[in-house]
């Protein structure tokens, strides 16, 4: 996989079955609803390639955490934006770890901006 | 050298994702330790070199209320190896339960949780974060 700074908007696609397949078996983790976010993750956290990481049992939902999705991360120190890059399945084909690329703006920026703008810019 | 970790402002909850983390690292990764191949229980830190501000890691966690910060020696001396990981130079994992090998048993959860507690003992002061937010995380931050 490639850096985030070299192509930002690479994602690796999954295959809708396999997504379903993970949704069906999937129970929603409690400090991600708790909280009110996609999914938990450590912001400190690096892999090899420089992007965040986190599994999938982490999730709220795993349809809003397929790979292309911008999200909400949640942690013990606040909650960070994220676009999922990817579901690496090399350590397990049924909790694949959840490649994040972290955003360097806020949530509250990001929402914030859009209510200047009036409505979500598509 | 200084590592820094950002921190809630709950010694309690940092603790609890810091076993949290180390047994989902040691679930995922293994490093190479004097040659032989161990269950990375990593605590993700970032490096504060020597000329460089703090807020220079810590813009990056606006959202969290305190830090702490340790020399690399002080965190060896307490019996932590510091390993680098991640494409960042400036990013390391301090391993929390060394020598176990993916055959071993691993250690137990209250193992790892008295582990997490002597490193933060080792860590010393919490302070507070320069580039914290607020509760909204508004700034990200104003250079």
């Amino acid at each position: 996989m490639r850096a985030p700074w070299e192509k930002p908007w690479q994602v690796e696609e999954v295959d809708p079955a396999v997504v379903e397949r993970l949704a069906v078996a999937h129970a929603p983790y409690r400090e991600a609803v708790e909280m009110g976010v996609d999914i938990i993750s450590d912001p400190h956290a690096e892999d090899d390639d420089g992007y965040n990481w986190t599994v999938l049992s982490r999730a709220r939902d795993v349809h809003d955490v397929t790979p292309g999705s911008t999200v909400v991360m949640g942690s013990v120190i606040g909650s960070y934006l994220a676009k999922v890059v990817a579901w690496d399945f090399e350590v397990s084909g049924t909790d694949p770890i959840v490649v994040l690329d972290l955003l360097p703006v806020t949530p509250k920026s990001v929402a914030d901006a859009l209510a200047r703008a009036g409505s979500p810019a598509d | 050298m200084l590592v820094i970790r950002a921190m809630p402002d709950n010694r309690s909850a940092a603790v609890e994702e810091m076993v949290d983390r180390a047994q989902l690292s040691a679930s995922v990764y293994v490093v190479e330790q004097s040659g032989k191949w161990h269950l990375l229980y990593g605590v993700s830190v970032f490096a504060h070199r020597p000329g460089r501000d703090a807020t220079d890691v810590l813009r990056r966690f606006p959202r969290a209320p305190m830090f702490v910060e340790a020399p690399v020696g002080a965190v060896r001396a307490a019996g932590f190896e510091v390993v680098p990981t991640g494409s960042d130079a400036d990013h390391f994992d301090v391993q929390l339960v060394d020598g176990v090998a993916e055959l071993d048993a691993p250690p137990s959860e209250a193992e790892v949780r008295a582990a997490a507690i002597r490193l933060l003992d080792a860590a010393g002061e919490w302070r507070p974060n320069p580039s914290y937010a607020g509760e909204a995380g508004q700034r990200f931050e104003e250079d």
